[in-house]
Order: C-alpha cells, then structure tokens, then sequence
C-alpha cells in the first residue's frame, strides 16, 4: 500500500509555468517572490486561493501564480473579489493592484470593502505611476513631482493610502518595501491571517517610469515601526483601546518626510461583515453559503414556493 | 364582466394602501385583477398618484384601457386629473367639500394640466371649479356619487368613539374603499379583508375599519354592478412584477443578487432580500433537514460594484444576479464585455423607465432593446431576453438563469416600469413546471491545474474555486486555453469563434416557443409586432380587432431571423412599442430584412394600452406610417 507523504508546499510550489514579464529590476518581482513565500509559509492549497487583479503592471502579478485567478477590469478587481468571497466565505481571496487600478478609477470600491470588513486581503502595489500606458501621473504621486514621462509637474496631490483605508474601516493597515521581500513576506502572512478586511500598502518602485521615487529615495526615508519604537504594539486586545490605538497609528501614518513601515493597526474584534450576515440573514451561511448550496433535485427547486408565497395566495 | 376603475390622490398619502386595500378586497371576493400604478418620483409632496385597472371574472383580466367605469378620487385634485378619462356611463366619486377648488388651489399640479383645464373651461364658458366640471361631467352622461369626506368621517368617528383629528384622518383609505365596494355592490367584509392585508392582523384596528365600513357603504346608493361574491377553485396569488421576478429567482436557484438602489428596479432585489432564508420543501433530499436556505443580498457602493460583485459570484458557483435601471445599466457596460470574455454567466434583470438620463425615474419606457444588444465593447456573445406579462416574469426569471449557466454569457433580462408596478389577481402559477437544468461542476480527484478555455469544447467546462481541485485562470485579456494572455493570431481567431458560435449554439437550442409567439389567425393580412409589456395590451385588442393577429417577441438577442421572417414575410406588419425609435421594427429590419408596413410608438411615460392598440391599428388602416401614441391614463 503505498503512503502519501504530506509535506508542506514550498515558494516554489506557487510558481506558475510562465515567467514574470515585467521590466528588469522592478520593484514587483520583490512583491510577487513575497506573495509566494507568504502561501508557502501559509500552506495554502492553491485551488482555494483566488487572486484577483483589475489593469496595470502590478494587474498582472496573478498570471505568475499558480493558484486560481481573475484578471478582471480596470478598477474593479475589489467587487469581483467581493463577489467571489461572498459566494463561498471559504476561500482565500486576495486582491492585488496598483495605485491607479486601487486607489484611483477603483477608489470607490476599496473604502466601501473597508467598512464591511470582508475577511479578504488588499495588496497596493504603489509606485506612484501609470506603468502600462508609460508613465502618467499615479493617485499617490505629490504635488510638484514631474517624473519623467508626464509633461509638466503633477499639479494634483497624493492621496495616503493608509489614511484612506484606516478611515474606510479597514481592520489591518501595513506598510511594506517590495525590495525587503522577508519583511514584506510577513506582512503579507499576518495580512492573510487576519479576521476582516487587511490592506497592505507595498512601496514598489517603477523603475522606467518612476525617476524621482526610486530606490535610492525610498530608503533614505523608510524605517521599522518596531525598529524604531520596541514597544510598538498596533494591536486592539480590548475595545477601550480603539480610539487609543487609531490616534497612534494616525500619528504614524501622516509622516511624510520618514517613511514608517509595519503593521500600523490591527483589530480583530469588529465582526466581519460574513459574522454580520450570518447573525443578521442566514445561520448556515458559512456552512452552506450560495455557492456551494444545492439549488435543486432532480431539476425542482429545493425552496418550497408555496410556502414562500403564503401571504400573497388567495 | 369586466369593470375598469381607477383609485386617486395626493402621492404618500395613502393611495397606494387605499389600493392595495381595494384590489386584495375585490380579490377576495373571488375576482381577478389587472392594475398599474402611476406616479411621480417622489415621496410624498402631493402630486398626483393613481391606481388604475381592471376587474374580471376570469382571467387574464384586460390590460386597462383610456378611460375607466368608475373613478373613486380622494381629492378635487384627482377629479380633475381625470375629467377627461371618464365618459357616459362611468362613475365618479368624489369629495362635494373640494367643489369650490380650482386647478391653482392645487399648488402640485402640473402646470401643463392647470392651463389645458382652464383652457376647456373657458372653451365652454365655465368657470374652472371642481364642482363645474363635475356637473360639466354629470351633464356628459357621467353618474357622479358626491360625498361630503370629512364631514362624514367626523360623523362616523364620533358613532364609534373617535374623535382625534389624526385618527380620523387615518380612516380615509377605508372610507374611500368603502364607497368604491358599495358601488360594486360589496360589503363591509370585503373592505376588512382588505383592511386584514393592508393594515395588518391588529384586531383592534381591523375592528374599527370594518365599523368604518360598515357606515361609509351606506353612503352610496348607486351600484355599477352587483358582484356576487365568487368560489374561485384555483389558487391566486396577489403580487406585482417586481416580486414576481423575485420569486422566480428564487425558484431559479439563484442564491446572490446585488444591486444599487434605482427606481423602478431595486423592489425586485429588497424581495428577494425580504425573503431570506426561503423555506425548504420537505423532500428536498438534505436539505429539507435544515427547514430554511439562506442567500445573499448584498447592496453594493454603485452599479460598477453591483455587476461586478454578482459576477463574481458567478464566478464562486452561484447562480448571481443584480437588478438595475436604464443610468445603472450604463455603468454596467464594460463588465458585461468582461462576462462576454471571461466566460461568466451573470444576469442583468433590467427594469426599462423612460430616459434618456434620469429622464422619468418611475415612468413607462421600452427604450433599451438596442442599447442592451449592443451594450458594451467589443463583440462577445449575449442573450437579451423580454418578459410581457407577469407570468412570464415569474417563469423567465428561472430560464435566463438555466441559459446563463449553460451558454456562460451574461444575460440581460429585460422588463419595465410597466411590468414592476403592475398589480394583479392571479392563477398561482404552477410550480411543478419550473425546472432548474443545473450544470454539474468539474470535480478533479486531486488538485491539478486545468483549462479555463479548452478549445474543443463550446462552452467551457464549469471549474469553480474551491469545489473543482482546479487551478485556473480567468482573464479579461484575449488568452490561450489555459487562460494566460496570448496574442498570436492564430489562437487568438480561433479563441474569438469559439466564444462567436455560442451565438450559433444558442440560437439553435433554444426552442422557438421561447423565441417568439404568434397569436390570432395564421393567414392575417395585417401582423401587429410587438415584444414586452405591450403584450397584454395587444392581446387584450386583439379580441376587438379579429381581422389582425400578432407576433409576439421575446428572444431579442440573438435575434430569431429565421423565425421572424417565417412569421411577417409577405405580411403588412404594424409595429408598437413603448419609445421613439420603434426599436424593434429597426432590429427586424437590421437582423432579418423585414421593412415595417407602420409603426405606432408612444413616448410620453405612460405604458401602451388596450385602447391604444385598437386606435392604432384603425389609423394603420387609414393609411398612417408613423403612428404617435399621446393618451395619457
């Protein structure tokens, strides 16, 4: 009789056949190497995970993966991932984008999923740039910048992604550095782990497009939450520590001349919006959720329409 | 036996219970009912609402026409709202305390109506009160029931023991039914069974209703008809369109819809949310253990997410829809593209109202036939499917979901203001004819990565995260079969037919008694076309207009040529539909080569109606081409 060995699955394991098509040395290959890591050190089964992409470079990071995915369109990859989770809460959905494709055309969408606290993680691939179509101005370019594809300098401002996403609700804000794939590795793995919805901002510089924030600019100005602050702790263990633990990651999240990275502010104690539904709608929800209920035998409805309809029947 | 009433007031406050009162009250007495709602969009603030239909002894009852048996109006408002609806023989009643009013103490009519009613006055030497144009109406053949409201309510209030202003006022809905029963000649039990559903089971409250109506009967000495109370031995279901789609959702297995709010379209999605958990049936194999299924109705931040999230749920194995409107369905233009090329099966149920734009947010329009065919960028097979009537939203709601799944196309399911706030009394549908063709996912015995898009197979295979042990890409970029991106053109042509000839598949499977009906006699000289709620107007004429038969289409996209060729070659055809470009009439002649003889076309907001189709076709045979439709009930 022969036995099955159960190892665990390796970073490898998650490579998909193709190789990563993006520019040499650009910052996305450091995400894409830490979402692999961050799977194998999960174990996650590959044909339950569902990653989900809208448009652009970092768009298509799920095409180098081997598990389940869904390159949508440009903006949406949130909703189509909403849509997935909701359907069958057993799955492990992620969504990766760019800071055009998330906090731009898909703007909407990423502080909408940030108040229903849906157990599913957002990863920002920022670079600050529209890579694909050359190099137009990104939603988290500052003012004044005039990198090297746009005519004149941005005259709009950025918008800080944290401070987007701790306001829309999100329960876990992190911030890594696509070139430090360990630490970005474990953000990853602590995003995933999270009960609710956990945004994951990764620096990850263009290097055709982005001439201004580079390497070089980046890491004169990051540094470690915990490196800098040993007593850091961005965790909510008690409710009375809400208010307490916001205003401490605020004061993090609003410097502009450093850069901090690591996890800003983590709460597992607001119900998921699948507990809200489940104790609000349906008590099987997660046991038996719409995408995996049996609708019909032999070709009939299993819902007994008659009893549906009770108080409208004569 | 067939009485036309309609049932008046000032919007949000209380008509639409008054009505929902009179119909289920008249139901229960063993009677069928077509009815339709008008009115403004708003809340409240006044304006002009109203009831309109018909009560039968069988059914279908026929669509409402352009003037009504009887009138039963709330205000002086709404009498003159209806001057020109009633005519010799009909009944109005109405409140004698509004006869001094004149269109300008109604500060919420239109000011297009205001002037139109001077103008007639003035025409005939009238001054422009209530109470003139009453008797202009009493001297025009109409029986007019004058009642003193407020008067009588206080004297009714003060029999029975209320005399607090606010709870008086809250007897008017049951009072004006009353009067409206007394004149069929039903009593005050009828307006307790309408009080029962309206207002709820409270004793209490049905108890002083009912004494309500016991003294406002007494009120009307004058009957239109005599309605025997009936045994009625099937089973009858009062519902509108917005629910009946949602029950057959339901029905259909679905288990997801998402929506955003717009009028007339989110009624249908909050039912099905009403709905949740639905009961088991107890043979219902393992299920029936758990007495209730749950679903989800989830209401996303605007139309973008809305389409997005449900195919996304399609995507997971559910069977997902969203509910929307002419501006909603806009937004949903580039997802459908998606659906088309990923492979999806979602379903759009979209409730036409008037646009263009925000246009009459709760007004009747058919002006999304071409817009839904072509919706979106790129060419990516569809189906765009039209319901007429309410049994056919029911039922249809259960097919466009068995075609999704089994074509894996996005399906727009096409329905109207018209259909949504329509209100009937009806045989239950038979639900032993609703079948589920559910298609069974790809289940590998280990995990191993799969093709999303094998290029042997039509359609293909259903791999579902987290049930298939597969490994799949989807993509929204052209592919090659294991769904990575791919641009050579060989694969890429090839790619581009196999989506293309699910078109071919579905043309050719779905049989044609979906397609399109033909009613009346099969060597007609004269083929009336039309698609949609214009159904039960066309077929109500059709009893009046024997000479004439229709052609009745429901499958718009892919368009049945071949069908539809059979049906009108040879033919003199008059098309009516409910816009401006006689939309159908453009796709005959675009997908089949049929050149209309006529079109007959409305475009005011108000749906098409019996009347409207018998005058239609009489200036069809007076030799018009193009036939505008200005009646306004």
């Amino acid at each position: 009789m022969a036995t099955v060995v159960q190892t665990r699955r390796t970073p490898a394991d998650y490579r998909w056949v193709r190789p990563p098509e993006w520019c040499p040395g650009c910052g996305h290959f450091g995400v894409l190497q830490a979402v692999y890591n961050a799977f194998a050190e999960l174990d996650l089964d590959p044909s339950r995970v569902v990653l989900v992409s809208g448009i652009g470079c970092s768009s298509r990071l799920p095409h180098f993966v081997k598990t389940t995915s869904v390159h949508a369109i440009h903006g949406r990859a949130i909703p189509y991932a909403m849509g997935i989770k909701l359907a069958n809460p057993s799955l492990e959905v992620v969504v990766v984008g760019g800071d055009g494709d998330l906090m731009a055309i898909g703007g909407n969408h990423l502080l909408h999923m940030g108040r229903r606290n849906i157990d599913m993680t957002v990863i920002l691939m920022d670079n600050s740039v529209y890579g694909l179509t050359r190099g137009q101005a990104g939603p988290t370019l500052p003012a004044g910048i005039k990198v090297k594809a746009i005519p004149k300098a941005n005259p709009q401002s950025e918008i800080n992604p944290l401070l987007l996403a701790l306001t829309a609700g999100f329960t876990f804000i992190a911030r890594g550095y696509s070139y430090d794939i360990k630490y970005t590795t474990k953000l990853i793995v602590e995003a995933i782990r999270h009960k609710g919805s956990a945004f994951v901002q990764i620096y990850s510089p263009c290097v055709t497009y982005n001439n201004v924030m580079t390497r070089e600019w980046y890491e004169k100005r990051i540094y470690k939450l915990e490196e800098a602050d040993p007593t850091w702790d961005p965790v909510v263990h008690d409710e009375k520590e809400v208010d307490t633990k916001i205003r401490k990651a605020l004061d993090k999240i609003v410097e502009r001349d450093r850069l901090p990275l690591g996890i800003f502010y983590k709460n597992e104690l607001v119900p998921t919006f699948e507990e809200r539904y489940e104790a609000i709608y349906d008590p099987h929800y997660r046991k038996l959720p719409p995408a995996i209920q049996p609708i019909e035998v032999d070709g009939r409805p299993v819902v007994d329409l008659e009893k549906l309809l009770a108080d409208r029947i004569l | 036996m067939k009485i036309r009433f309609l049932i008046g007031g000032p919007q949000g406050r209380g008509v639409e219970t008054a009505s929902f009162m009179f119909i289920y009250g008249v139901g229960a007495a063993g009677y069928y009912i077509y009815a339709r709602r008008e009115f403004w969009s708003n809340i409240a603030g006044g304006r002009h609402s109203y009831v309109v239909g018909t009560i039968s002894e069988s059914w279908p009852a026929p669509a409402p026409g352009n003037t009504v048996d009887m009138a039963l109006t709330f205000d002086g408002h709404a009498v003159l709202e209806h001057v020109f609806h009633l005519r010799r023989g009909s009944y109005l009643v109405y409140n004698t305390e509004e006869e001094a009013k004149t269109p300008d103490s109604y500060n919420m009519m239109s000011k297009a109506l205001a002037e139109r009613l001077k103008k007639f006055a003035k025409e005939r030497g009238f001054e422009p009160t209530v109470g003139n144009f009453v008797k202009y109406l009493r001297e025009n053949g109409v029986e007019t029931i004058g009642v003193p409201y407020n008067k009588s309510i206080t004297e009714i209030g003060r029999k029975i023991g209320v005399t607090s202003p606010v709870m008086l006022a809250r007897f008017v809905n049951t009072f004006v039914v009353a009067l409206g029963m007394s004149l069929l000649g039903l009593g005050e039990e009828y307006v307790a069974r309408g009080v029962e559903f309206a207002l709820g089971k409270k004793a209490e409250v049905i108890e002083q209703n009912r004494r309500v109506a016991v003294e406002a009967v007494r009120l009307v000495d004058k009957r239109i008809a005599t309605l025997q109370p009936r045994r009625v031995e099937v089973k009858r279901v009062f519902w509108n369109g917005n629910e009946a789609a949602a029950y057959g959702k339901i029905a259909g297995g679905v288990r997801f819809v998402s929506y955003y709010p717009i009028t007339p379209a989110t009624d249908d999605a909050m039912t099905f949310e009403r709905l949740i958990p639905f009961p088991v049936r107890k043979d219902a194999g393992e299920l029936a253990a758990l007495e209730r299924v749950g679903a989800v109705a989830f209401q996303a931040e605007d139309e973008l997410s809305a389409i997005a999230v449900a195919t996304g749920a399609a995507i997971a194995g559910a069977r997902a829809a969203t509910a929307t409107s002419g501006p909603g369905f806009s937004l949903m233009a580039e997802a459908l593209s998606m659906a088309g090329m990923m492979e999806v099966g979602v379903v759009v149920t979209l409730w036409m109202r008037a646009g263009p734009s925000t246009g009459q947010a709760t007004r009747q329009a058919q002006e999304e036939l071409l817009p839904a065919t072509f919706i979106g960028h790129g060419e990516y097979p569809k189906i765009v499917y039209a319901s007429g009537d309410l049994e056919e939203v029911f039922y249809d709601s259960v097919k466009v979901f068995n075609w999704a799944e089994k074509y894996r196309v996005p399906v727009i399911h096409l329905v109207d203001k018209n259909l949504s706030n329509t209100f009937t009394v009806m045989p239950l549908p038979d639900f032993s004819k609703v079948r589920i063709d559910a298609v069974k996912p790809v289940v590998f015995p280990q995990t191993k990565e799969a093709e999303a898009y094998p290029l042997d197979s039509l359609v293909p295979p259903r791999l579902l995260p987290g049930v298939s042990n597969a490994v799949f890409h989807l993509n929204s970029l052209e592919h090659d079969p294991e769904g990575d991106p791919e641009e050579d053109p060989v694969v890429v042509a090839r790619m581009f037919e196999r989506r293309m000839a699910k078109m071919k598949l579905i043309d050719e499977e779905i049989p044609p008694e979906d397609k399109l009906a033909y009613f009346g006699p099969p060597d007609a000289e004269v083929v009336i076309v039309g698609w949609g709620s214009v159904k039960p107007a066309v077929l109500s004429a059709l009893e009046e207009l024997r000479d004439a038969a229709f052609l009745y289409v429901k499958m718009l996209y892919p368009f049945p040529a071949p069908l539809v060729k059979k049906h009108l070659e040879g033919k003199k055809t008059l098309f009516i539909e409910n816009n401006y470009l006689a939309q159908l009439a453009l796709a005959s002649r675009m997908f089949a080569g049929i050149e209309p003889t006529a079109v007959a076309v409305k475009f005011n907001g108000r749906p098409v109606t019996t009347d409207d189709v018998v005058d239609a076709y009489k200036r069809f045979k007076a030799g018009e081409k193009i036939i505008k439709i200005e009646t306004d009930l």
